[in-house]
């Protein structure tokens, strides 16, 4: 799929945001872990994991060029 | 300082006329009008400033911020000052992407005028740094001073989201009271409407029919001029990066005021300290006094409070805290003020100078 300009705009711009959200949870979750040996790691790894997922793939979809 | 932000003001109408129009009449009396706004919000952000700090300080002995310091664990606070620095140069990292199709903008000169904002904001009320740092940067970039204005909108919209992005995150760690929940919903909706606007001038094709005319024109040749510049911003790589970036400025500032919660015996989890934090980052949000004293203490201690610290250890962290963070800012300000090779009152001469050749 090919998008047009303000559709790359919006992808690459929500892509961006998730995969930052998604890496920023993934570590100060750790920091919290390591720490302060949070107990519930495997609830955050989870959405972080999915928000990382649909940045990169809104990223790859954005960065096709346009028709 | 009145005649920066009055040359920040002829610029944008210097601008404005760029196409040959006649200056418009009325601008003197609009900055006595603008002037007298100012002093009034300088007056009731000075109060706000003393009643904050009245009621943080009652009750509290002095002796008690002497074993404060003198028990401070350095190891702690340390790198907490070193991450209070990285967050201004990730600041300036971010604002050299934004500034990059001006050009001639490194991270160092962007850091150096962040910089010197941050000094004139510690020392001067309601933010003012912020004009003198465009200033600085459209001296630098050979630009005119409204074409830096779209990078710093960008900045704030970034900041936003982030912000906001945080307490959410937060909320899910740390049990948040229902009024700072209120705050972040009402702050999500601000920032959803400022994308929204944001991408209505993105994605405005160039050609599309002018904002307005008549009375209007000059908020209309502004708006269009705002449109171009922030077309041409958000379609080039940089744009993106920035967004990716702008985390960081946030990121190293929680962890900072963190660090110094861990130095000053404050035993909070890392979430709640980023909670605290962000409390403080939404309580001075709105420009007061300089350095934003009062308001600063005021709603540490009422973040602190809310998870259960006592009044008097919360106050004796407030004012170290305050002074770690606002010691960097004030000493590296002062040195970028200094190298800039311009002081508050050359560009106050400079700007007189301008005024009186424009007269």
């Amino acid at each position: 799929m090919r998008l047009n300009e303000n559709s790359r705009f919006i992808s690459l711009a929500l892509g961006v945001f998730c995969l930052t959200l998604g890496a920023a949870v993934l570590l100060f979750s750790l920091i919290e872990w390591i720490c302060f040996a949070m107990k519930f790691v495997g609830v955050i790894i989870g959405p972080s994991s999915i928000a990382i997922a649909i940045g990169a793939l809104l990223l790859l979809l954005g960065s096709r060029r346009q028709i | 300082m009145d005649e920066v932000i009055a040359d920040c003001e002829l610029r944008i109408a210097d601008s404005s006329n760029a196409n040959g129009e006649p200056p418009k009449r009325g601008i003197g009396g609009a900055r006595k009008r603008l002037s007298a706004i100012r002093n009034s919000q300088s007056a009731i952000g000075y109060l706000l400033a003393a009643a904050g700090l009245i009621w943080v300080l009652r009750d509290f002995q002095p002796v008690q911020l002497r074993e404060l310091i003198a028990n401070l664990d350095w190891r702690r606070t340390a790198p907490a000052v070193v991450c209070d620095v990285m967050s201004y140069v990730c600041q300036g990292a971010r604002w050299r992407l934004l500034l990059e199709p001006l050009g001639g903008l490194t991270t160092l000169r962007a850091t150096q005028a962040i910089y010197a904002g941050l000094f004139t904001n510690e020392i001067l009320p309601m933010r003012v740094g912020e004009l003198v740092r465009a200033y600085l940067a459209s001296r630098w970039t050979a630009a005119k001073f409204v074409a830096v204005i779209p990078s710093m909108v960008v900045e704030r919209l970034f900041d936003g989201v982030w912000l906001a992005a945080a307490i959410g995150l937060t909320a899910m760690f740390a049990p948040l009271p229902k009024v700072l929940i209120r705050a972040a919903g009402a702050l999500g909706v601000g920032v959803i409407l400022a994308a929204g606007v944001l991408c209505y001038f993105v994605l405005r094709p160039p050609n599309a029919k002018r904002f307005g005319a008549g009375p209007l024109r000059f908020v209309s040749s502004l708006l269009e001029k705002l449109s171009g510049d922030l077309r041409g911003m958000a379609r080039t790589r940089e744009f993106y990066l920035s967004l990716a970036v702008s985390l960081l400025p946030l990121s190293f500032q929680a962890v900072a005021f963190w660090l110094v919660t861990l130095g000053c015996g404050l035993q909070l989890s890392f979430w709640i300290g980023v909670a605290v934090f962000l409390i403080v980052r939404l309580g001075t949000a709105i420009p007061g006094a300089p350095a934003n004293i009062g308001s600063y203490q005021f709603f540490t201690v009422v973040g602190l409070t809310l998870f259960g610290v006592d009044k008097g250890a919360a106050t004796g962290f407030s004012l170290v805290v305050f002074a770690l963070l606002t010691l960097s800012p004030l000493v590296l300000g002062l040195a970028a003020m200094s190298a800039s090779g311009t002081s508050l009152l050359k560009i106050r001469r400079e700007v007189q100078s301008l005024s009186a050749r424009r007269a």
